[in-house]
């Protein structure tokens, strides 16, 4: 288990498999997990190659340090599990990818910065380069399995130990549903057409219907299922963490897509054309709102380190 | 750059300004489909990733449509898409909805030539097939 | 000169690294704290909607999500001009003490625990979740299942335990169930029960130890600063709500403001050589890494709280802080390693807190959500386990977010940690001892302020996975030490 960019919230889900942590931990022997045993990057480097039989990664690729700990992590490794949203699809630390890698720094620290040594310290303590922009694991090095979820639900987390310690899955295989969280959410859906978008704070929903039918943009029906629809239940309508389902391809389009089939304002044609826009324009923040957890599995910022330019504008 | 055209009406309409032998700029790599409520809104992204610098819907006028309603989806769905880019800094202009009917091959030149002329003045997609 | 990189490269949560420098005579001639990790929350942040600030800014962090959830959200109310209807503070503040009695159970049984739990023999390899299963069976599995019964109870206000989605601008997302409220009180309830037991426990098997006595009062372990913390209307503690207050290093008030006016009482100082920001207190200005009365530096947390507090809220925990108070004798406490003890009697309040909240009839009312106002400018602030927690907002009309500054918990700490692991080392270099003895000491200094850097070792490990690097003054790795 090794993390990148990421909160920690990846690590502590284990313990949400409460006794069934303990019996994980009896049946497999950890190498290295810095949350947990003492082993260092040094030791992991003298491994023999595919000594590991999987790691789990979890967190965005966000320094040069995370990158080259993913490669060394899958030379020596069987099996590479991305563990959680930061890794399968980049995360909430990607949605850094609209700003350029300095505009970050600036915002934070101011014009001019630069990452340099403590007073006294060689070139080498310097803390490590910002990648130029924010990447999911499987940008980096080949990605085996995915652990969906922010972080994943501890349903998902058993799901997963089960078979990586019995039977594995054709590689590639996400282990959540692959049918769309709608499926298992409790609220009734009805209306097939959006004549208002509205935002959370701005209503407060009936407990009971659908929170897309009621206006809210609500990513279940292009987000796979396995949270048992946590956040539609407490009110609050799906944000996209468990990733696409299968037949989604793109997560945040295929919303975008499927919204737009149900606006309505009034008889469609070209009457309504302004009143629909209208509709449309309520959606204040649509990469946020789409994208919230996927942008860099979908655009690519432009770098110039790859031969873009340097001024606004990107290459999706 | 790609043009998605609907095989009613702006297909038809490309193939008579061609059967018409109208002059126009022969940058597109045009996809027929049935309908441009068809046209998925991650097609028009993958095209813009693969190398495009523009991409054109076409579609019918509105109450022609062959499936009712799917140019007003198709609409929507660009208008949408387009604050999306916009958020992202491509410019929205790269991706351009037209109504060309089946008898308007002029109409589908000139669309061509104008767009054209416009990506012209855009310049590249930044970072261009590297996506 | 020789440097000594205390690198947890198989790092901790938020990525922290520990230098020591040495001169040629290899006494210490400083030390830095370096986070040498930056994800940019303060610039994407802007252009996001602000109703979903509560939910992007808790991926900050992980183990503490629900400090930042609620911290946005008391930004957001203020950038509203909203009014937080009394059922839905009921459920913030129940979700929030709640989350203070779990965050602080987890360090002091799984993290800070060990080292004062276990007896002194067992071996290193067991100071970790398992070995306190193994040397206290019984009061460790208790700890499994209390921890998971404030999870749930998290759960059922939050709607997840980790990320919670519950905190909207003036209010909550619905509310609470009649039939939720019912099985929360009997969570809350064995939460109180578990904190009494850990109290005495703490008292018959931990502190007769003279070791622990005296490591409690070790002069290389009391570093003075001022403190800065949240009270209520009565000088107690409080998490959720009040005001801000700083007490300096002699025990004076400093000042006592809502939290924007504290806010604006700090300055932060960038050094290029690290990623995180050393905040300071702006009338007193910054005179490099240095702890007393005439230096900016303070620190937060569960020290720091009980230091600006005249006594606590609840009962139980008023007991144990006056005990508190008598060990040490002084006030302000300056001993880095009463960070633990007044986490305990933090865990005693919040647990007794959450109990009485969970009582209220109001909890389950039907008003949830306050009347929101243009959307404008906010400063909100949180007593994080940690220490407090500002987010400040500046919204447009949209309500789309245009600028955040945030301040957390560990950054106030951060000038604070630096300074206590240098004074640990130099005392251990002083007595020559360059190993593992150093590695111990530093370890448990940094440990103590359990900082989030190193959140996920709020978890399972027993200790803080550090290497040694010694370098000659070629910069070659002269040693290295490591367990």
């Amino acid at each position: 288990m090794y993390w990148t960019g990421s909160c920690g919230g990846c690590d502590v889900s284990f313990l949400e498999l409460g006794a069934a942590l303990l019996d994980v931990l009896s049946k497999v022997e950890i190498v290295f997990w810095p949350a947990l045993v003492d082993a260092k990057r040094a030791d992991v480097e003298a491994l023999p190659a595919g000594a590991i039989d999987v790691a789990l990664i979890n967190g965005t690729l966000r320094t040069e340090e995370n990158r080259e700990m993913a490669e060394l992590l899958r030379e020596k490794s069987k099996l590479i599990v991305a563990y959680g949203a930061c890794a399968h699809l980049g995360g909430i630390p990607g949605l850094a990818n609209l700003s350029q890698r300095e505009e970050i720094l600036a915002a934070v620290f101011g014009d001019g910065f630069r990452p340099t040594p403590p007073p006294g310290g060689s070139p080498e303590d310097a803390p490590p380069e910002l990648l130029a922009e924010a990447l999911p694991l499987s940008a980096a090095v080949r990605v085996d399995y995915v652990v969906p979820g922010c972080p994943p639900p501890p349903g998902l987390i058993s799901r997963a130990f089960d078979a990586l310690l019995g039977e594995l899955p054709p590689t590639g295989h996400v282990f959540a549903p692959e049918k769309a969280l709608c499926e298992e959410c409790p609220r009734t859906k009805e209306e097939r057409r959006l004549t208002q978008v509205v935002r959370p704070h701005e209503v407060l929903p009936d407990p009971e219907k659908c929170l897309l039918d009621q206006g809210m943009i609500c990513l279940g029906p292009v987000t796979r299922g396995g949270c048992d629809a946590a956040c539609p239940k407490a009110g609050m309508p799906c944000t996209g963490c468990l990733g696409p389902t299968p037949n989604a391809g793109d997560q945040g389009l295929a919303m975008l897509s499927a919204l737009a089939s149900l606006v309505r304002a009034g008889e469609e044609g070209e009457a309504a054309f302004a009143s629909e826009d209208k509709v449309l324009d309520a959606i204040v923040d649509p990469v946020g709102t789409f994208h919230k957890y996927a942008l860099p599995a979908t655009w690519r910022v432009p770098s110039p380190l790859r031969g873009g330019g340097s001024g606004r504008g990107g290459r999706p | 750059m790609v043009a998605f055209l609907c095989r009613w009406c702006a297909g038809a309409g490309a193939d008579l300004a061609g059967t018409s032998r109208l002059q126009y700029p022969p940058n597109a790599i045009p996809i027929r489909v049935n309908c441009s409520g068809r046209v998925e809104p991650s097609w028009v992204v993958d095209a813009l990733r693969s190398g495009a610098d523009g991409v054109l819907i076409g579609g019918c006028h509105p109450g022609d449509c062959h499936y009712v309603v799917g140019n007003y989806k198709a609409r929507r769905r660009v208008y949408l898409l387009r604050k999306v880019l916009e958020e992202l800094g491509v410019e929205p202009e790269r991706v351009r909805l037209e109504w060309v009917s089946a008898t308007e091959g002029a109409r589908f030149a000139r669309v061509m030539t104008e767009f054209v002329k416009e990506l012209r003045r855009l310049g590249p997609l930044q970072g261009n097939g590297q996506g | 000169m020789k440097k000594i990189a205390i690198d947890p490269i198989t790092r901790l949560e938020g990525h922290g690294k520990i230098l020591l420098y040495l001169d040629e005579e290899g006494g210490l001639k400083g030390a830095v704290l370096q986070v040498p990790e930056l994800r940019g929350f303060e610039r994407f942040c802007r252009g996001r909607r602000a109703e979903e600030m509560p939910q992007t800014t808790e991926r900050i962090c992980g183990v503490c999500p629900e400090a930042h959830h609620l911290a946005s959200a008391k930004a957001l109310d203020v950038a509203y001009g909203a009014e937080v209807p009394r059922a839905a503070r009921l459920q913030r503040e129940l979700f929030y003490n709640t989350y203070i009695f779990s965050d602080h159970l987890l360090h002091l049984v799984f993290l800070g625990g060990p080292d004062l739990l276990l007896p002194k023999d067992t071996p290193k390899s067991e100071h970790n979740v398992l070995g306190v299963l193994k040397a206290l069976p019984e009061l460790g599995k208790e700890v499994v299942t209390v921890r998971a019964r404030a999870q749930r109870v998290l759960e059922l206000i939050g709607g997840k335990a980790i990320h919670p989605v519950f905190a909207l601008p003036g209010g909550v997302a619905k509310p609470l169930a009649k039939k939720d409220q019912e099985e929360i009180q009997g969570h809350a309830q064995v939460m109180v029960e578990l904190s009494q037991r850990m109290v005495a426990f703490f008292h018959e098997e931990v502190l007769p130890d003279p070791e622990l006595q005296s490591l409690l009062l070790a002069e290389e372990a009391r570093l003075p600063t001022h403190y800065l913390g949240t009270v209520d209307e009565n000088g107690a503690p409080n998490f959720y709500h009040g005001k801000v207050r700083a007490v300096s290093a002699d025990g004076d008030e400093l000042f006592q403001l809502d939290p924007a006016g504290a806010m604006a009482r700090i300055a932060e100082r960038a050094e290029p050589w690290t990623y995180v920001k050393f905040p300071y207190l702006k009338d007193i200005g910054w005179s490099g890494f240095e702890g007393g009365s005439r230096s900016g530096i303070y620190r937060v947390g569960p020290l720091a709280r009980l230091n600006v507090a005249e006594r606590m809220a609840t009962p139980l925990a008023q007991e144990e802080f006056e005990r508190f108070l008598d060990f040490f004798g002084e006030r302000p406490v300056h001993a880095t390693f009463a960070y633990h003890w007044a986490r305990l009697a933090e865990m005693v309040q919040a647990a007794e807190a959450a109990a009485a909240l969970a009582q209220d009839e109001g909890l389950t009312g039907a008003d949830v959500r306050g009347r929101l106002g243009q959307p404008g400018e906010g400063i909100g602030a949180v007593e994080a386990a940690r220490g407090t927690l500002f987010h400040h907002y500046r919204l447009n009309g949209e309500g789309l977010v245009e600028w955040v500054n945030l301040i957390v918990a560990t950054t106030h700490n951060a000038a604070g940690i630096g300074l206590s692991v240098k004074q640990m080392a130099e005392a251990v270099v002083r007595q020559g001892n360059l190993d593992e003895e150093l590695l111990n000491r530093v370890e448990m200094a940094f440990r103590a302020y359990d900082p989030c850097l190193a959140c996920a070792t709020h978890f399972l490990p027993g200790e803080t996975p550090l290497v040694l690097e010694v370098y000659d003054a070629y910069g070659n790795l002269a040693r290295r030490i490591g367990r």
